[in-house]
């Protein structure tokens, strides 16, 4: 079917862009910081496929070296938020009451800035770097895992099988991570890999606003605002650091939304 | 006629409340569930209750096992007061008292194997020391209930429903408990699968010997299963008698209502269905007397004053109602 | 048109669904024939097809992923399987209405029961409003509605699961349609008001000359209010005939087995009547005779040829290649 096409293209994709970022070392043909500023913004040739940039290094290898750089920190940072969102939204979800009411409002609190623009405070406020945008990114995305962990516990929570289980003797902390979390896996699962999206094109929005990972570190949002500049005498230097973004970003998506029809018990039980 | 006289559970003056959000404006007002039950279950004894649905019987149930907490009233069981156990306390009582569920598909933890799900109460409680033994314990309560050894690797989606609550009630019964409440525990299967569940039901009461209270809708089903059967309306209980007298001589003129509604699988035997008017009373707004007054033939202008006391009419029998 | 003869006859109905897991064979054969003002319970168990039956007959049946293979469904002489999607929109409600086991899904929860009836009613009829709004109050009144002027003003959520059973059945007749199909209409009431909703079924026969088809699982209903019963089993109809020789004189196994498995309301039994194993699955259907993993009379022959429905006493059809008793009274 077109759907299942479209969730093995973005598994493809996916997969292709992670081996690359871990490869990037190996496979990149040129030392992504190395300048030659004899052959400035040269278009692409046999020698550089896509190019060179302003001070002649090679678009290639940044993009890919940028694949690396952009993966770990969104890696990192939805893992983190993920670790941390899941854990409190479960508490929130299963205990509800006064517990559920303050974590929640918390994160109502974070959840009524528009999306980018917190990534955006949080950044302003620790100042640019590798670290604190992944403090940003983890912050940014804590409600989400949050709200949807809670969501599916509390309808979990209401089956019969986690009366049984108290009645077998299971306490609390057991019944919530022995019984209720490994049922609600899958749209947390889901929402990772929706998640992975977002943080890439947050990064890479905060790179281009000069928020983001500095110069001469090779990123994609911070590569395509100098870009900007330049787009008319070279447009190669723009359009593969915004080709990759595009294509990383689809590719989460269209995975995300593939997991989810597969995951969802609905469509596999009975 | 009733050969047991140990009592095992005895409920005083049960009584659940539940909020209720009414309206727009979210006023809350308080339902009564269960309002005021009494009643006494022997040791060895099995007993039905009946009700339809939204009576408060499930509820009731549920208070029992103590997966809730009363809002009023006692439950002594084997002579101690558990209606406010907390802790470690409660957890040693769970071994004594459990239940089987109505859904075989929500009850059953979808990724546990059948098992993973036997196995954890022996862990719990530290009956089986090794995993072999904990393997024999399990698998002697699931051929108990009529599976199969290799059935043991296997998910719950993997069973039909009638297979998946014969594991439930592998599950209820692992730990050998004194008690068990059995929650509409075929209204989910098959006429075919049902008289499966019933059979194995009765020859396992025999083998575990426990005592247990059975909550149905379904006359003919608690008629099969208990010896004294309970009735229940509007979180009420209206009449309690042995099963054979109640089949009888059903005395309050709801089980009358009741007996006289259920169809009849003979054709020879129709009854003279009436088409009355009425509806069954709001829990949010009870009738001010009795609360089947409403729907009652024998209403006189006592029933709407004050709701009449279960009292003994016969031995064994009690009723509910002033025109009995 | 005749009185007394047959209003409904359905011919050799063969229906598949392709769904992700494979073809469901979920009807293979099933004939059956309902007199005018007649009663007839289609009984089963779970994936028998008997809704799948009544979906078909009223052309509600999804397609895909249902597919009509085979069969007729003659109504009053014409074939419904024929008719264009707007044909059947006047024949739905008009001649033919249909009530659900939940009220709540086939009532919209967004219109008053007055906007819901007199739109069908209209819908149908060239009538002002106003006599919609009478004709539908009279509807009401007839199913036994108190103050029918004042449920007309509510929604349906107002509405007790009885009173909404209810207001679906006056809404189906409201257009006095000649049959009625029932699927499992009292499943999801209490026994006391399964009785009235089963009681006010009968009147409206008496009434209205309605002929009906009730599907249930229930062999307590079926008695009650039915003529003749179909017994369904994995697509199939494996008896069929009044149901006095149905519950006295069942021919095949499947049927006494069920009927032997009802725990009884009027004696104390040790053990009850058990059919070994479980509804087969459809897409792999057992060969020959579905029934026959299950069946205690079984022959070789089960194993390899599917049984056809045959008269074998007089109005008592069986599809069974060992009936009981031989077949012979």
């Amino acid at each position: 079917m077109r759907k299942n096409k479209m969730a093995t293209l973005g598994a493809f994709i996916v997969i292709a862009i992670v081996i690359i970022g871990i490869l990037a070392p190996i496979i990149s043909p040129y030392d992504p910081n190395a300048q030659d500023l004899y052959n400035s913004l040269e278009g692409p040739s046999l020698k550089h496929p896509f190019g060179v940039d302003l001070y002649g290094r090679d678009i290639l290898s940044r993009v890919i070296w940028g694949a690396r750089i952009s993966l770990s920190i969104s890696f990192t940072a939805v893992l983190l938020s993920g670790m941390l969102g899941i854990m409190l939204g479960a508490i929130a979800g299963y205990f509800g009451g006064i517990i559920d009411e303050i974590i929640m409002r918390i994160f109502d609190m974070l959840l009524s800035f528009p999306d980018i623009l917190l990534a955006i405070a949080i950044v302003a406020i620790l100042g640019p770097g590798k670290l604190n945008l992944i403090l940003a990114l983890t912050i940014y995305s804590l409600p989400q895992f949050a709200r949807i962990t809670r969501g599916s516990v509390i309808s979990e929570k209401n089956n019969e099988y986690v009366d049984a289980a108290r009645l077998m003797g299971e306490n609390d902390i057991s019944i919530l991570f022995r019984y209720i979390l490994p049922n609600c896996i899958s749209p947390i699962i889901v929402q990772g890999t929706m998640r992975m999206a977002t943080a890439i094109l947050v990064i890479s929005g905060l790179g281009f606003l000069g928020l983001g990972i500095q110069p001469p570190t090779p990123e994609w949002g911070t590569d395509l605002s100098v870009a900007r500049t330049y787009l008319r005498v070279a447009p190669h230097m723009g359009i593969f650091p915004g080709l990759a973004i595009f294509i990383t970003v689809m590719g989460f998506n269209f995975f995300g939304d593939g997991l989810n029809d597969a995951l969802n018990p609905r469509l596999k039980d009975r | 006629m009733n050969q047991y006289n140990n009592p095992i559970i005895e409920v005083k003056n049960l009584l659940k409340e539940f909020d209720v959000i009414k309206g727009f404006w979210a006023k809350k007002a308080k339902i009564k569930a269960v309002n005021d039950v009494s009643f006494t279950i022997n040791e060895g004894e099995a007993v039905g209750l009946v009700g339809e649905s939204g009576c408060g019987k499930t509820t009731t149930g549920r208070i029992l096992v103590r997966l809730m907490e009363p809002t009023a009233g006692k439950i002594i069981f084997a002579g101690k007061d558990i209606s406010i156990l907390k802790g470690n306390k409660l957890k040693q009582l769970r071994r004594e008292l459990q239940m089987v569920f109505q859904d075989p598909f929500s009850s059953l933890n979808p990724r546990m194997t059948v098992y993973d799900i036997l196995k954890r109460p022996l862990e719990i409680f530290k009956i089986a020391k090794t995993s072999e033994e904990k393997k024999q314990i399990a698998l002697k309560a699931l051929q108990d209930v009529g599976l199969k050894s290799e059935h043991l690797t296997r998910y719950p989606h993997e069973f039909s429903g009638g297979q998946r609550q014969r594991i439930a009630i592998a599950r209820a019964l692992i730990l050998k408990p004194r008690f068990v409440v059995l929650d509409e525990p075929t209204s989910a299967l098959d006429v075919s699968v049902q008289a499966q569940i019933l059979n194995l039901l009765r020859n396992l009461r025999k083998e575990y010997s426990f005592t247990y209270l059975l909550i149905s809708h379904d006359l003919s089903v608690v008629r099969f299963l208990s010896d004294k059967i309970m009735v229940m309306y509007m979180g009420k209980l209206v009449e309690v008698a042995p099963t054979s007298e109640l089949f009888k001589e059903p005395l309050h003129p709801y089980t009358k209502l009741l007996m006289s509604s259920i169809p009849n699988p003979n054709p020879r035997n129709r009854k003279k269905l009436k088409l009355i008017e009425g509806d069954i009373p709001s829990l949010l707004n009870p009738p001010p007397g009795c609360f089947f007054a409403p729907r009652c033939p024998l209403r006189t202008p006592e029933c709407d004053k004050t709701f009449p006391k279960l009292r003994e009419v016969k031995k064994g029998h009690l009723v509910a109602c002033f025109k009995v | 048109m005749k009185k007394n003869g047959k209003i409904l006859e359905v011919q050799n109905l063969k229906v598949y669904f392709d769904t992700e897991e494979g073809i469901v064979k979920a009807l293979e054969d099933v004939s059956f024939s309902l007199k005018r003002s007649e009663i007839l319970g289609v009984i089963g168990e779970t994936g028998s097809g008997k809704s799948v039956t009544a979906y078909t007959i009223t052309r509600l049946l999804p397609q895909p992923p249902g597919m009509i293979l085979e069969g007729k469904v003659l109504f009053e002489g014409e074939d419904l399987l024929k008719k264009s999607e707007n044909e059947m929109l006047d024949i739905r409600g008009e001649k033919i209405s249909m009530i659900f086991q939940e009220p709540m899904t086939a009532l919209n929860p967004v219109f008053t029961v007055e906007e819901q009836m007199t739109d069908v009613i209209s819908y149908h009829e060239k009538i002002s409003k106003k006599q919609a709004a009478e004709k539908a109050i009279r509807a009401l009144e007839l199913v036994k509605i108190p103050d029918p002027s004042l449920v007309m003003k509510k929604y349906p959520h107002e509405l007790s699961g009885g009173m909404r059973q209810r207001v679906m059945i006056a809404l189906a007749l409201s257009c006095e349609p000649e049959l009625l199909i029932a699927d499992e209409p009292t499943t999801a009431l209490d026994v006391t008001i399964q009785a009235q909703i089963l009681a006010l079924i009968l009147e409206m026969r008496e009434k209205l000359g309605l002929s009906v088809i009730m599907i249930t699982h229930n062999f307590g209903i079926v008695s009650e209010i039915c003529d003749s019963v179909a017994v369904m089993y994995a697509g199939n109809i494996v008896e069929f005939s009044s149901i006095y020789n149905v519950f006295e004189n069942p021919l095949h196994p499947y049927t006494e087995g069920l009927l032997k498995a009802i725990p009884p309301l009027d004696k104390d039994v040790e053990s009850l009547n058990v059919i070994p194993g479980v509804v087969p699955n459809l897409i792999h259907p057992p060969s020959g005779c579905r029934f026959h993993p299950r069946c205690s009379r079984k022959l070789d022959i089960c194993e390899k040829k599917p049984p056809k429905l045959v008269e074998l006493t007089d109005g008592h059809f069986v599809a069974c290649h060992n009936p009981l008793g031989g077949g012979k009274r």
